[in-house]
């Protein structure tokens, strides 16, 4: 029901010191079932099927299913098969381009698993998806309990402006990247007992790009108008060092069915559990593939989508607040003695012109951004 | 005052027998005799006296003496013990002469009985000699004899109807649950709410004992002539001051015919330590056997496995729709007001219907009749007061009690920006008047109003107010047939206002309205019967209301949830029997008809198939007040109870219940948002059959209660609710709705000590539910049509509550409670689809959250006991979870960053410690 959880478990988190525990149920039960995940969207190039098998909640792992026989069949009964990919088990490939996709065609996928068994999907419409009206940010606080303190952040939102009549229910993807520095900038690197300046730096100055996990769907279904206004996106906190310099945010907009909307809502409930006081009894999501032969469930969906893309950028010069950076500790050393000659070393002078004694001495993430995941080279949109 | 009646009574019919009782015949001794045989106590008194006793020995075979005093008189204790054996005793010139059978030895003397007014002023309570030596054997257990009736001509009939009133001595309140019984016949009463109570008896001479719990138990001689009024006055015990636990009493335990009944005053709630320092009367019956919750700190309760809609709150006959203050933490009324409560879990009387899994009856205090008086406290959350006293002294009194929570303060403290914006208050009143034109009429009226409101942070509000007021008029006809009328209205509504996503924001007001009239007839005959019968009606006015959209920025498209209108109403008679003296049969027979009425569209479905809109086959639209659709329901209400011996019984009872409206809810506990839904064209009425047995012993020394009994029940068109359910997006309620059957039972145990220093309760219940959902409809089925256990499945629960009383100042109490994890759905299993982690579930709640235990203490510090001052207060210190054990309210699994965790969410995570302070105008001992 409509009760705000976050807020009632808050308040009684402080006024009744509630409190949320991390929790391992013991439960030994197993249960295999299989999974079949894929999409068809409007964009030319390698479309995946991935077909596993569920595995048990205590030892979590992707278990491929390979050899099966997976195909893919729109409206008019054209079929497109896909292969297996060598490289990961148990996803298939194929390469789909127009005629074949299209904006109001529907595709069923069928797959044959390892021993015969046959699994169908219901047909599913790729329907057209309006482009990405705007996206934007508020900046937010949020309240930590545990440390007593509130932080800063930002909370992306965006709108959508659908055509009256037209496809109402949305899925984003959104990938974040960010610019991000190494904690101190090295002058020297000692080599096999030899010191080199380092002329040029490279390894100062990183990009990550990372997809957000987090499942974002809505829908104008409760709503007088095809509209959405400021739904909610991701947030991002100060407390990493994501906005510290330059911050984007990709938004990759999905049209989905009323079949596959209500999948992908009910995915999102389920990972936005949170503490409540009014929970509901949770239920298998199920999805529109069907096992041919036999009742037992299968777990997945695949529906078909149009894509439409936005990247917003937010220079740290915008915000107002503090951010987090990596740190690191650097040691004083006065002479290279204690150096393992086969090891090497990244340094920086402290003393003033000539360079020399004492010098500082880090382990190289202190120095090397790519060690914090990164790479120093600058993408492409950048 | 009927004992100066019988003093003037006296003088004018002849009463040798009393009239000797002041005679110079009479003879005084003294001595000390602890259950003697007859014969020892005339040996001694023989000796001591010099006077001579005739009897034969047969006649006084097992009557044993207790006495002891300084100048007793011979002839009331032998009036008193041989009495009830049949025998009459002459004292004449020192010879004691016994008889079975009543002598006119000699013309009643007039004139020598001049002293007229000695006599009535022993009416008054002067004191005269005589009455000088009945106050020294009192100690002794001397028996005052009460008088009722006439021995006027013609009313020679032999059986009399006898219409009592018990009442505190003190404040003139009537005394509820106080019990009459009758040696000589071994049969007994028991007042109802109004302290009244009725009895067929045959004219004669009896020895009657009045009980109550908290009053000193009081043991008469009562001749009967014919039927009549007597009002009894019971003073407090001292035992009664230390407040001890005392429940339904001996006469109900084994007597009564009545089981799967709990029966509790409010002293109760002084001892039962409490959160957050507010007496709660939900928290206190959760400590029975047989009742739990689904979480501490949720609303409502379960009886025997069943869902927490199917439990009736009745406060002096007015409905109340949501019992919860603040989500459930506390109670939406005061517990200021309440008297005495009675749980029905089974057995219903065949007055009671429309609730399948129990009665809660909660009575409201009557004001004081005889003086004014005010009671009140803080704790950390509220502040409470309550004032009462008469209007016309002896005749009508009334009572006001309000109560309102403070605690904003705690919310303006907060850090987190959001919390503080939060703000959290709510208030109960009520008031009661009651009027007593003459013996025969009993006037009550009672009002009540809740109101809660909180908003968190800036993105919810929710409002939401009980009201109802209930006229009740009970008049005597005639001797043998008592009417009770009621007029009761009950309302309840909520509004909410959701500003989550300002571009969805919604609102809704939700209102049910109950219109009642009801009327109880009871019709007694001599012993063997005792009729009841009536029959209520209900009108239910239900909007369910709009969603509307909610501030300038919302898009939301307005939703009609629609109206429902229906009438309930119900006739009943059952009769109690008592076949044998040891063997009473109740049975009762309900008729209750329920008319679903328009406006309002109807979907028809096609036959066998499933409720969704592509399915309709035709659209009833009536008209206001139009009948769409009937149910009836035959109810049989039946109990036996067999005395096995004096002290234990065996009772047996069935029972069948409909139900006519039910609450929609998909959360576990019932929350703010939650509404009642009557049944409907296409939802038909939840019914109950109830199969209980039961094994009941007392033991009067160490006043010590056990009971155990077993249960079945099964229940049938129990709602549920698919995967999903929106109740906000549809007005056609069974699409998003199932129904099913449910099957429950179980076992509970009592220990019950209510005398001494320690007292309290032992409570075990081994109790199991399981529902099932399973249809030929393929989609209509919940866990692929198997049985699960019902979310209020919790095998096992023992709850102790103890007190301990140091002094008349201070007592400690501790509770103690364990009972089974509950049921819940787990995940069994991780799938990944597009490289994310989720989780699929195992079979319904086919695991449990871990086992809930929890100790309790409260400390009770008493003001001093000076007798004579204007206020007297005391503290209540309590320590809640005192291990701080952090038992899970329930378990969650969240998506942190791409894996799944589990969680486990505890309400009270640590010791709860909080002081209250309460006081009442008067001394330690005022009520």
């Amino acid at each position: 029901m409509p009760v705000n959880r976050k807020y009632i478990i808050l308040l009684l988190m402080l006024i009744l010191a509630s409190c949320i525990d991390p929790f391992e149920p013991l439960i030994e039960e197993r249960q295999e079932l299989t999974v079949i995940d894929g999409v068809i969207t409007d964009q030319p190039g390698i479309h995946q099927v991935r077909v596993s098998r569920s595995t048990p909640y205590n030892d979590p792992s992707f278990m491929p299913v390979q050899g099966c026989v997976v195909t893919v069949e729109d409206e008019q009964g054209n079929l497109e098969h896909y292969t297996e990919n060598w490289n990961t088990p148990g996803v298939y490939e194929v390469w789909l381009d127009e005629p074949f996709l299209g904006v109001g065609k529907s595709y069923a996928l069928y797959v044959v698993g390892p021993n015969g068994t046959l699994y169908q999907s219901d047909y599913d419409t790729l329907l057209a998806c309006p482009p990405v009206d705007s996206i934007y940010y508020e900046v937010n606080s949020i309240y930590d309990p545990g440390a007593d303190k509130s932080y800063e952040g930002l909370q992306f939102y965006n709108n959508v402006i659908g055509e009256n009549g037209g496809c109402g229910n949305f899925r984003w993807k959104l990938t974040e990247s960010w610019e991000y520095h190494s904690p101190y900038t090295s002058d020297y690197i000692w080599m096999y007992g030899y010191l080199y300046s380092l002329l040029e730096d490279t390894v100062s100055t990183c990009y990550l790009t990372e997809p957000i996990s987090t499942v974002y769907a809505a829908s104008t279904d409760l709503l007088s108008e095809n509209r959405l206004l400021k739904n909610r996106l991701n947030y991002v906190s100060n407390q990493t060092p994501r906005l510290g310099i330059r911050y984007s945010l990709l938004v990759e907009q999905q049209s989905l069915s009323g079949q596959a909307y209500r999948y992908w809502n009910e995915l999102k409930a389920q990972s936005d559990q949170s503490a409540s006081l009014y929970e509901t009894q949770p239920a298998s999501v199920l999805g529109n593939i069907y096992n041919y032969n036999s009742n037992e469930k299968v777990l997945g969906c695949f529906y078909a989508t149009q894509i439409q893309e936005k990247r917003v950028f937010v220079e740290v010069e915008e915000l107002d607040f503090t951010v987090g950076f990596y740190t690191c500790v650097l040691d004083t050393i006065q002479d290279f003695n204690s150096f393992v000659p086969e090891n090497y070393y990244y340094l920086f002078s402290l003393a003033p012109l000539p360079p020399g004694p004492p010098w500082l001495k880090g382990p190289k993430r202190c120095f090397d951004c790519t060690q914090w995941g990164g790479e120093n080279k600058k993408p492409d949109f950048w | 005052m009927v004992r100066e009646l019988f003093a003037i009574l006296f003088i004018i019919f002849l009463s040798s027998l009393y009239l000797e009782a002041q005679d110079s015949d009479d003879v005084l001794f003294s001595g000390e005799f602890q259950d003697v045989p007859f014969e020892q106590f005339v040996d001694a008194v023989e000796q001591e006296t010099g006077v001579t006793f005739y009897f034969l020995d047969s006649w006084v075979q097992g009557i044993r003496v207790t006495v002891s005093g300084n100048e007793i008189s011979l002839c009331h204790i032998l009036k008193s013990t041989l009495l009830p054996a049949g025998l009459y005793v002459y004292l004449e010139g020192g010879g004691v002469y016994l008889t079975q059978q009543q002598l006119i030895h000699r013309l009643p003397d007039y004139t020598g009985r001049a002293d007229e007014s000695d006599l009535l002023n022993e009416g008054n309570s002067g004191v005269s000699t005589a009455e000088q030596r009945y106050i020294d054997g009192r100690k002794a257990g001397m028996l005052e004899t009460i008088t009722v009736g006439s021995r006027s001509p013609g009313e020679g009939k032999n059986v009399a109807v006898l219409h009592g009133k018990i009442t505190d001595l003190e404040t003139g309140d009537p005394l509820i649950g106080a019990t009459v019984y009758f040696e000589e016949i071994k049969k007994g009463a028991a007042t109802d709410v109004d302290g009244r109570f009725s009895f067929v008896i045959r004219p004669g001479k009896y020895t009657v004992e009045f009980k109550c719990m908290g009053m000193e138990d009081k043991l008469n001689n009562m001749e009967v002539f014919s039927g009549g009024d007597l009002s009894i006055t019971m003073e407090k015990s001292v035992i009664a001051l230390s407040e001890v636990v005392v429940h339904a009493n001996r006469y109900h335990n084994v007597k009564g015919t009545q089981m799967g009944f709990d029966r509790l005053n409010y002293k109760v709630m002084k001892e039962v330590p409490v959160v957050m320092g507010e007496k709660d009367v939900l928290k206190v019956i959760q400590m029975l056997p047989g009742v739990q919750s689904v979480g501490e700190g949720a609303a409502g309760f379960n009886v025997r496995g069943s869902a927490a809609d199917q439990n009736m709150i009745y406060i002096n006959k007015v409905p109340v729709y949501n019992s919860s203050h603040l989500f459930g933490f506390f109670t939406s009324f005061s517990s200021d007001i309440v008297k005495d409560f009675t749980l029905y879990k089974s057995n219903l009387p065949a007055s009671l219907g429309g609730r399948l899994a129990s009665f809660f009856d909660i009575t409201c205090k009557q004001g004081n009749m005889n003086r004014y008086t005010a009671h009140g406290g803080i704790s950390p959350v509220t502040g409470r007061l309550s004032l009462e006293g008469p209007i016309k002294k002896g005749k009508s009194s009334f009572i006001l009690a309000g109560r309102s929570s403070y605690s904003d303060w705690i919310l303006k403290r907060l850090e987190d920006p959001q919390l503080r914006e939060s703000k959290t208050n709510f208030y109960d009143l009520s008031g009661a008047l009651s009027w007593e034109p003459g013996e025969k009429t009993l006037i009550k009226a009672f009002g009540y109003y809740s109101n809660d409101k909180f908003s968190l942070g800036t993105t919810n509000d929710y409002a939401y107010s009980n009201a109802g007021g209930s006229l009740n008029i009970r008049h005597r006809l005639s001797d043998r047939v008592t009417g009770d009328l009621a007029f009761v209205y009950g309302t309840y509504e909520f509004e909410t206002v959701d500003k989550t996503v300002a571009s969805e924001a919604w609102t809704q007001k939700y209102r049910i309205d109950h219109y009642e009239a009801k009327l109880d007839m009871t019709w007694l005959s001599l012993g063997k019967h005792k009729l009841t019968f009536g029959g209520n009606g209900i009108l239910y006015n239900l909007n369910r209301g709009s969603i509307l959209p909610y501030g300038d920025f919302s898009m939301r498209a307005p939703v009609e949830l629609g109206l429902d209108n229906g009438v309930e109403t119900a006739v009943y008679l059952a009769d109690e029997i008592s076949l044998t003296p040891r063997l009473t049969f109740y049975g009762g027979i309900r008729y209750a008809l329920f008319m679903s009425l328009g406006p309002g569209e109807v979907m028809v479905y096609g036959e066998g198939l499933s409720h969704q809109s592509g399915n309709v086959v035709d659209v009833l639209d009536p008209e206001p007040f139009e009948v769409v659709k009937t149910y009836s329901s035959l109810e049989p209400r039946a109990s036996l109870n067999l005395m096995l011996g004096a002290n234990n019984s065996l009772k047996f009872s069935y029972n069948r219940v409909k139900q006519f409206l039910f609450m929609l809810s998909n959360t576990l506990a019932i929350s703010p948002t939650d509404q009642w839904k009557l049944v409907d064209y296409n939802i038909t009425p939840p019914m109950v059959d109830q199969l209980s047995l039961g094994f009941y012993q007392d033991f009067p020394r160490g006043g010590v209660n056990t009971s155990i009994e077993f249960y079945y029940k099964k229940l049938e068109n129990v709602v549920d609710y698919r995967d999903g359910a929106n109740f906000i997006s549809t007005a056609h309620v069974e699409t998003v709705t199932l129904q099913g059957t449910q099957e429950a039972y179980g076992m509970e145990a009592l220990f019950r000590k209510s005398a001494g220093k320690i007292s309290g309760w032992v409570a075990y219940s081994y109790s199991r539910s399981m529902m099932q959902v399973a249809s030929q409809i393929p989609g209509e089925n919940i866990n692929m049509g198997n049985p699960y256990p019902s979310n209020f499945d919790r095998p096992h629960n023992l709850s102790v509550v103890s007190n301990l009383k140091l002094n008349r100042r201070l007592s400690l109490s501790a509770n103690m409670v364990y009972s089974t994890g509950r049921p819940v759905t787990y995940p069994v299993s991780i799938f990944y689809v597009e490289n994310l982690q989720f989780v699929d579930y195992s079979d319904r709640n086919a695991y449990r959250i871990p086992d809930y235990f929890r100790l309790d203490l409260s400390i009770n510090l008493e003001g001093n006991l000076r007798e004579r001052k204007l206020f007297h207060s005391y503290w209540m210190l309590n320590f809640y979870n005192v291990t701080g054990r952090r038992n899970a309210y329930s378990v969650y699994f969240q998506n942190d960053e791409g894996t799944i965790n589990g969680y486990k969410l505890s309400i009270f995570g640590q010791t709860i410690i909080t002081l209250s302070w309460n006081f009442k105008l008067g001394n330690y001992a005022s009520e």
